[in-house]
């Protein structure tokens, strides 16, 4: 099925920061804006999601320099994660009633618009969901269980 | 042809016990027996007594059947809780050959020698009579038999959330979410009927001008027109915490075959839940009160006015109020010849009585005593009318001993109850959560009071409010049954009182009372209120049993959704599976994981086949797979104090480029788990752990950096699905892999990074099977080529890929332990002899664990030894290790393997003081599995002691 | 199932989190062996309120302390660790 298709996450970053440090100013200081709970942003580098406190995921090959960059290093540290999600992207407009088959959480709240994030459970999986617009949604999958979602998904 | 405000003109063919009759489109198999006049159709449980429909829906306690053929059958379906579909097969249950001459009706005469607490009472005496009894005992529990082919049916499961959750689309609960929704909220309603209307589908009302059932229909269409979402057919099942309710939706009836789902389990989230679950009306207790033809008043007027069925020509109303008058007008409508009206009251007043008074005889301070019967349905009743008895020849009877409201999930949210003492019922107390309660359930029956707004116009008028008559004191000799479904009598009652199960959780567990598909809806009051007249107590003094999820029987199917076969559970597979399958690999679940166990050849065992493959290791060079071993890398200034606080050995000294072996432990000194640590840069560390202990491990290192240590500056960045791990070993395995690297390969427990076939690799020199060994990390999606080149450089070597049994025969040859099987959480490092690997200065988890007392007695210790078979026969895993067969165990065997190097069988265990009993000689011991080997103690270490073949 | 309202994420369902122990039971580093083995083993187990650590694992892996009813569940507070 040509709406539910998934492909390697490809160049994806965790950022993980130290507990004591200020997002607000590590933003600044390398111009890369680091979004509150529950959002994402995208701009021509790719997109940052936050996934946690301190964490936040960079999606794109523009952010690999930054693991190097001293402004960030002395506030937090970059890993490459990519290999380990596979990134699943639903363009079906019925997107949310297929998540509320997957998971307990609460796709239909209008609230839960394009440049949202959450992490829960679907399909029994921890996965990361970005909402991207109205009709499309990315889901992140840990890779080995990429096969195990897509038979739920692509069987609805 | 019929008409009611439930069924449409449309014909539908079914067929009972093989006969086939004709219904109409709306009828339940209930009333679309009756109307063919099919009255008999169930024996019961116990006692095998002839029984008919006595209710209207889901509280049907006797008239279960089976329905639907082969594997679509579905037992112990309630008649009145499946709607006619074309071709739908009912079977009876529980009497053979045949419903009319049921062999087991026996029973109902030996009653006298079963009764009450008979299980119970097996027990006493010699088991033998145990014996005995189990066999008649088993062959009589249970009613349907379920069928014995997989499930066809599809399930599926959904969440929602929403602000009100409306449950009984009943007048209260249509009124309540067209507000709720109209006021903007998220609202869900729920209905286990077919259709929306609750009581309106039964009761002779005008609202807004609209026949009763029709509001109803537009009042939904209007909250689905405001956005809500209404779920007919769909039943809540359990109130759970925080407004957690579940609820199971058929999607089709019972035994209809379909191509969807034909169920869904719906999860929901609510802000707040409205239970408009209405009540439930209660049968009057007298001798054959469960004959055919006896029946609630309210199923008789919903058999009327919904189904346009009558259940008789003759009929007797019996009731302690006014509303089951209603009844008698329905019924009179149909042609039905009302016999009389039985109240148990002396001097009932009001506008329902007097019109009653005009057309009916109504008889008052009057109530059944005994029913009898012909052939086998309801022939007559003797009632006893003020001073006198007297006898009627009917052929229905309709009675009502008040209501129960249905405050199950009320109940099931931690409600509480007020005892009301008119009505005889227990009403909703305060809310626990978010919760309320309203109409029949809160005990408000009057249409004009629960729909205010709406102009009611009731032919009839609103009636007293459904209340009990007089509790039934055996005035006639026979059986008086209060719970219908169970078989039990009021003499049972009275048994348990006497026999001391006075607690009514007691007499529910000695009468049965309660127990089944039922769950005493109809019953459990009136029971109650035997047990209060005979304990001489108020009824609310008795107790209350528990109310408890399931509302209604749910079909298995229903909770497991999707997750059935191959997706029973969330299954994880390799990046290479793919490259494994096409080298023959045959699968084994590991955890979650599926590995390749060995690559068999055509016609070779598994087990040659992985001692094949571990010889190659030891003669040449093999690949496996080791993609699923959990790995951390802990980044940052202060790694180091969270790598030194999880791992118990030295760490600190560890050179950059270097890596050692590690063990973690509880902190009840008990290992948790073990791996390698490799210092990446100054503060960059690789920890890898075992595949099985991959997630308590994440959990446990967060744990540690941010309960214990406060957040020190150090990242844990779970990789283990970012990086994939291939092991090469073997004595050729650094030229293989200096040829595919074009680089010298790193020494033991040294790393370095590297390109192979043109992708960059990270190489670990570490060495499991005891032979000089390497791991190559590589990221999961660049993983093909690099195993692909690795297979193809070993094979050209004389070598090839082994699977997990083969890395199982060649770990157990070096000593070394697995997770779960030697250390299975009760061996410290001490046990598996690894004490001296530990860090004197403390300071880890786990380092006051180990000063318990008890750790420091070896005596009490089972630790680690190595056990050689002395015959030729393989050791059992699991084995008990004793002196003598029978003797107490002192050990047991762990893992059992065949020697690679050399012959014989060779095994891990945990012994009883095992380090100071090399030499000794025990039998591997295993009843279950009819094996006894004799074997030998010794060293865990089976080969290259001084490890001379995994150095450089 | 509970509803736990998490600092990060929000109210999400109790089946993303795993309860890890209660306050009284953490065993620090530096905790004497006595210290250590007497919160391991000889804890209360209280009728009421009690303060306990669980971990947003299936969502955020923030860790939390929740103060929490042991008869009604009822969530008092919650805070991140």
């Amino acid at each position: 099925m040509t709406d539910v298709i998934a492909s390697p996450a490809g160049a994806l970053f965790a950022l993980d920061l130290w507990h004591s440090a200020d997002p607000a100013a590590v933003a600044a200081a390398i111009s890369l804006a680091l979004p509150a709970p529950g959002q994402a942003v995208e701009d021509e580098r790719g997109t940052v999601l936050r996934l946690s406190r301190q964490r936040w995921w960079l999606l794109g090959d523009g952010f690999a320099d930054l693991a190097h960059d001293s402004a960030l290093t002395d506030h937090g540290v970059i890993s490459a994660v990519g290999g380990g999600w596979t990134r699943v992207q639903m363009t079906r407009p019925d997107w949310r009633a297929l998540l509320m088959t997957s998971g307990l959480i609460d796709a239909e709240h209008p609230d839960f618009g394009p440049g949202s994030t959450a992490i829960s459970l679907l399909c029994h999986v921890r996965c990361v969901i970005h909402v991207r617009a109205a009709q499309a949604c990315d889901i992140f999958v840990p890779a080995s269980y990429t096969d195990h979602c897509l038979a739920q998904w692509r069987g609805q | 042809m019929r008409s009611g405000s439930g069924i449409t003109a449309e014909s539908v063919a079914f067929s009972f016990d093989g006969t086939t009759y004709h219904g109409q489109r709306g009828d339940t198999l209930a009333a679309a027996l009756i109307a063919n006049g099919v009255q008999l159709v169930a024996r019961s449980f116990k006692l095998h007594r002839p029984r008919g429909i006595m209710a209207a829906g889901v509280e049907e306690a006797s008239a279960l059947v089976t329905v639907g053929s082969g594997a679509h059958g579905e037992p112990n379906v309630r008649a009145s809780d499946v709607y006619l579909y074309p071709g739908l097969v009912a079977r009876s249950q529980n009497a053979w050959p045949s419903l009319r001459r049921d062999i087991g009706a026996v029973n109902s005469l030996a009653a006298a020698l079963i009764p009450a607490g008979f299980y119970y009472k097996t027990f006493f005496g010699p088991p033998s009579r145990w014996m005995l009894y189990e066999r008649f005992i088993r062959r009589a529990a249970g009613l349907g038999q379920p069928p014995r082919l997989p499930d066809p049916d599809h399930y599926g499961h959904r969440s929602a959330f929403c602000d009100v959750l409306v449950v009984g689309a009943g007048p209260a609960g249509l009124n309540a979410a067209l507000a709720a929704t109209l006021a903007g909220k998220r609202v869900i309603l729920i209905e286990q009927d077919v259709l929306p209307g609750g009581t309106l589908l039964r009761e002779d009302v005008t609202i807004n001008g609209a026949p009763g059932a029709h509001w109803a229909q537009y009042v939904v269409a209007r909250i689905l027109e405001a956005g809500g979402r209404v779920l007919t057919r769909t039943t809540a099942t359990g109130y759970w915490d925080d407004n957690f309710v579940t609820a199971v939706e058929r999607r089709v009836e019972p035994g209809q075959p379909g191509t969807g789902e034909a169920q869904v389990s719906w999860r929901l989230r609510c802000g707040e839940v409205v239970l408009a679950t209405g009540a439930i009306e209660r049968p009057l207790v007298f001798v054959n009160n469960d004959l055919p033809g006896v029946m609630l008043a309210g199923a008789v007027r919903e058999l009327a006015l919904r189904h346009g069925v009558v259940p008789g020509r003759r009929a007797v109303i019996a009731t302690s109020h006014d509303e089951a008058y209603r009844t008698a007008f329905a019924l009179a409508a149909l042609g039905v010849d009302i016999v009389a009206i039985l109240d148990s009251r002396a001097d009932p007043a009001g506008p329902v009585i007097a019109v009653a008074r005009a057309r009916f005889t109504v008889l008052t301070d009057a109530r059944p005593l005994r029913a009898w019967r012909r052939g086998m349905a309801m022939a007559g009743l003797e009632a006893q009318v003020g001073g006198t008895r007297q006898s009627f020849a009917i052929d229905c009877l309709a009675m009502s001993g008040g209501s129960s409201p249905v405050l199950h999930l009320h109940r099931q949210a931690g409600g509480a109850l007020e005892f009301d003492a008119a009505r005889g019922a227990f009403l909703p107390g305060a809310g626990r959560q978010r919760h309320s309660t309203l109409g029949a359930a809160a005990g408000v029956h009057d249409l004009a009071a629960l729909l205010p707004d709406a102009t009611v116009v009731d032919p009839l008028g609103a009636g007293t409010p459904p209340a009990p008559g007089p509790v039934w004191r055996d005035e006639a000799p026979g059986k008086a049954f209060v719970d219908f479904q169970n078989d039990v009598t009021t003499a049972d009652l009275a048994l348990a009182q006497r026999e001391g199960y006075v607690s009514v959780e007691h007499t529910k567990r000695y009468t049965t009372l309660g127990m089944g598909t039922d769950q005493g809806k109809t019953g459990a009051m009136v029971a109650l209120a035997q047990i209060a007249d005979l304990r001489a107590l108020p009824l609310p003094d008795t107790g209350l049993t528990t109310f408890r999820a399931p509302y209604t029987p749910v079909t298995l199917g229903a909770f497991a959704g999707p997750m059935r076969g191959d997706h029973a559970a969330p299954l994880r597979r390799l990046a290479l599976a793919n490259a494994h399958d096409a080298l023959g690999a045959l699968w084994v679940p590991a955890g979650a994981w599926m590995r390749p166990r060995a690559y068999p050849h055509q016609g070779e065992s598994l087990g040659v086949a992985s001692l094949r493959e571990a010889r190659m290791v030891r003669a040449n060079v093999g690949v496996v797979d080791v993609s699923s071993l959990a790995k951390f890398e802990i980044a940052g200034p202060d790694a180091l104090t969270l790598v030194a606080a999880v791992c118990a050995t030295p760490v600190a000294k560890l050179a950059v480029g270097r890596g050692r072996y590690t063990v973690m432990l509880r902190e009840d000194g008990m290992v948790m788990d073990d791996g390698t640590l490799w210092r990446l840069e100054e503060t960059r560390w690789l920890l890898t752990s075992s595949t099985g202990g991959a997630a308590r491990m994440a959990r446990h290192l967060t744990y540690v950096a941010d309960v214990l240590l406060g957040h020190p500056r150090a990242a844990v960045v779970d990789l283990g699905e970012h990086w994939a791990g291939l092991a090469l070993a073997g004595p050729a395995a650094a030229h293989v892999l200096a040829g595919l690297t074009g680089a010298p390969v790193p020494a033991h427990m040294g790393l370095d990074a590297a390109h192979l076939a043109g992708v960059p690799v990270r190489i670990l020199a570490a060495s499991y099977s005891g032979e000089r060994a390497f791991e190559v990390h590589v990221r999961r999606d660049q993983a093909a080529p690099v195993f692909a080149a690795l297979v193809e450089a070993a094979r050209a070597a004389g070598g090839g890929v082994y699977g997990l049994d083969a890395m199982d025969h060649l770990r157990v040859e070096k000593g070394h332990v697995v997770i779960g099987a030697e250390a299975d959480g009760r061996t410290t490092p001490a046990d598996l002899g690894m004490a001296g690997m530990l860090r004197k200065t403390g300071g880890y988890v786990g380092w006051q664990g180990l000063t318990r007392p008890a750790l420091a007695d070896a005596a009490t210790r089972r630790q680690l030894v190595g056990l050689t078979a002395l015959d030729a026969g393989a050791i059992a895993e699991g084995a008990m290790l004793v002196a003598r067969e029978g003797a107490e165990p002192v050990g047991h065997v762990t893992t059992a393997a065949p020697r690679v190097a050399g012959e014989g069988a060779i095994a891990l265990g945990l012994l009883l003081n095992g380090a100071a009993r090399h030499g000794d000689r025990l039998l591997a011991w295993s009843p279950t599995r009819h094996s006894t080997v004799p074997v030998e103690v010794g060293p865990p270490l089976f080969f290259d002691p001084e490890g001379a073949r995994y150095r450089d | 199932m509970l509803l736990i309202p998490c600092p990060h994420c929000g109210p999400r369902n109790q089946e993303e989190f795993a309860y890890e122990r209660t306050l009284d039971s953490v065993v620090r580093l530096d905790d004497a062996p006595d210290v250590a083995l007497s919160a391991l083993y000889t804890r209360a187990n209280l009728r009421g309120d009690d303060h306990e650590i669980w971990t947003h694992a299936q969502g955020c892996g923030q860790w939390l302390r929740l103060t929490r009813h042991r008869m009604t569940h009822a969530i008092h507070s919650v805070e991140p660790l």
